[in-house]
């Protein structure tokens, strides 16, 4: 943060710092709880500058947004509870949502900047392997390892901060004990049959990828999502979404 | 920019407050490694009076309320299972070093802090990813990946942040190595197959939509908790039914204060708190 800075501006971004880890967190928790509405209505900036990213692609404003992570993400939650309710009659009383398949993004080694104009903030993170829960037949969970990375950015909008862009970088996926997934990669990468976790039937995006690919033993540092260094204000310098950082651009 | 509704002052207060909460939970994960019990209660939770009969501690079958039926499962209990579980190593390895005679670790992140508007509470979300090793009578040990959610109210005394009502969600546990006969991927079951991908929309029939061969979900048969043993017998019996995944959660949020932001007891993480299950006990 730069020293020419007054007390009261240091003490507005530390705020914004603690803001967007809470921010941060709130987005694991509702993803973990299949609340999508409630994450891109509560929390997230609604201009054409909203961005949401993964190896497939770049989804481009808060409609895109929201039509790939809310309405086309429901039904399969209903889709589930409608099957399970087919098994299990109690669970009629159940939130079709957040008994389902939920997956919890574990937060880590976080490293958050906000800008010394004090209008935007940027976290990495990296989720160091959580769990997937699941209910389909029997409504029991399953585990599986996670490996992400998280590039984001957000900004001070009309006296609250709001989640602007968004990258996932899926780094690999596999199961707790199923096999011995290290080595099996390690051989996968060196046999050249290395299997992407990417999707099968990715959303429409505007911007398509990959942008993203898997990491694996012989594979280069890719330059997507590094983290964040002390900056000035939001630019195409300093965004995980360059020439996307005007959160009022309706 | 800055907010009108506190002075700066109050405004530093509040933002130190948050980082000594964080503090306060990291420092439990330490003392439970360390299976420090007494020590936690004594130096970590509430020493007010008023607070102390009303303190809870839970886990997935429900509440142990006040410090003395806190005392009695949290430490008399498991120290009388440790020293039995003393004995399994002893018995097996007469010439070892002892330790605890169990070994686990708790890591909590992905925290969120919520402080009350008049800044006397705090109510804390984090998860919980660890392991425990517990010793067999064989002389084996069964050792798993644990996972849980951990919610908690915190208090303000005497310019101290201390634990008041804690309650660690067991979700679930992977065996740490392929057990024979028992697969993996829950509390013993098989592992999954082909689901919707970390990110993605739940599976539909006959479509992985993410990673894995594709095809309906198999979701395995968990089995028994492997820790239901170590959960006693609480003083309210409200559960957290593993089956039915986050459905509590939506409705403990730490973002969920009294429209006067001050603690009310139906909105914690106590007993009173305990959201709706009605009739959903397994």
């Amino acid at each position: 943060m730069s020293k020419e800075l007054t007390f009261e501006q240091r003490l507005h971004n530390a705020l914004g710092s603690q803001q967007c880890e809470n921010i941060k967190s709130t987005h694991s928790y509702l993803h973990g709880m299949m609340y999508s509405a409630e994450e891109w209505d509560g929390i997230w900036n609604r201009s054409k500058d909203a961005t949401w990213a993964h190896s497939f692609g770049r989804m481009v404003g808060f409609d895109q947004v929201w039509w790939d992570s809310v309405c086309l993400v429901d039904p399969g939650a209903y889709q589930q509870w409608l099957r399970a309710l087919e098994k299990d009659p109690e669970v009629a009383r159940k939130d079709p949502r957040s008994m389902g398949k939920n997956a919890c993004h574990a937060l880590a080694s976080g490293v958050v900047e906000v800008a010394a104009d004090g209008k935007s903030c940027r976290s990495s993170y990296i989720t160091p392997g959580p769990f997937v829960m699941g209910g389909e037949n029997s409504l029991v969970s399953g585990g599986r390892i996670l490996n992400e990375r998280y590039g984001s950015d957000f900004v001070y909008n009309n006296g609250r901060w709001e989640y602007l862009h968004e990258q996932v970088c899926p780094d690999g996926f596999m199961d707790y004990n199923n096999g011995n997934w290290a080595h099996d990669r390690y051989e996968q990468a060196l046999k050249g049959n290395f299997t992407q976790a990417g999707y099968h039937n990715p959303p429409p995006v505007t911007d398509p990828g990959p942008l993203h690919v898997d990491y694996d033993i012989v594979q280069t540092v890719q330059k997507t999502v590094y983290w964040p260094e002390p900056y000035e204000t939001l630019d195409d310098n300093n965004s995980y979404s360059p020439g996307r950082n005007n959160p009022n651009n309706f | 920019m800055m907010n009108a509704r506190y002075t700066n002052e109050e405004l530093v207060t509040r933002l130190w407050d948050k980082e000594e909460v964080k503090d306060l939970m990291s420092r439990r994960c330490y003392y439970k490694q360390n299976d420090w019990r007494q020590k936690e209660l004594d130096e970590l939770w509430v020493t007010n009076e008023e607070y102390k009969a009303s303190a809870s501690l839970a886990n997935n079958l429900g509440y142990f309320v006040g410090m003395e039926d806190i005392k009695k499962y949290y430490v008399d209990g498991i120290a009388e299972k440790r020293a039995a579980q003393l004995e399994m190593v002893k018995a097996n390895y007469p010439d070892a070093e002892y330790g605890n005679s169990v070994m686990n670790a708790h890591t909590y992140h992905t925290v969120m802090v919520e402080l009350a508007g008049d800044g006397k509470t705090a109510r804390y979300l984090a998860y919980d990813h660890g392991h425990q090793t517990d010793p067999l009578p064989d002389g084996s040990a069964k050792g798993y990946w644990t996972s849980g959610h951990i919610l908690a109210d915190l208090v303000k005394e005497d310019g101290v942040w201390k634990i008041w009502h804690i309650k660690g969600m067991h979700d679930l546990s992977i065996p740490s190595a392929p057990v024979p006969g028992a697969g993996g991927g829950g509390f013993g079951g098989p592992p999954p197959e082909g689901d919707g991908g970390p990110d993605g929309p739940p599976p539909e029939g006959g479509e992985g939509g993410g990673p894995g061969p594709g095809g309906p979900p198999m979701m395995p048969d968990m089995g028994p908790d492997p820790y239901e043993d170590d959960y006693g017998t609480p003083t309210v019996a409200l559960p957290y039914v593993v089956k039915w995944a986050w459905n509590d959660l939506p409705k403990q949020m730490p973002n969920t204060y009294t429209p006067n932001e001050t603690y009310d007891p139906k909105i914690s993480y106590g007993p009173d708190g305990h959201p709706d299950q009605l009739r959903s006990w397994r």
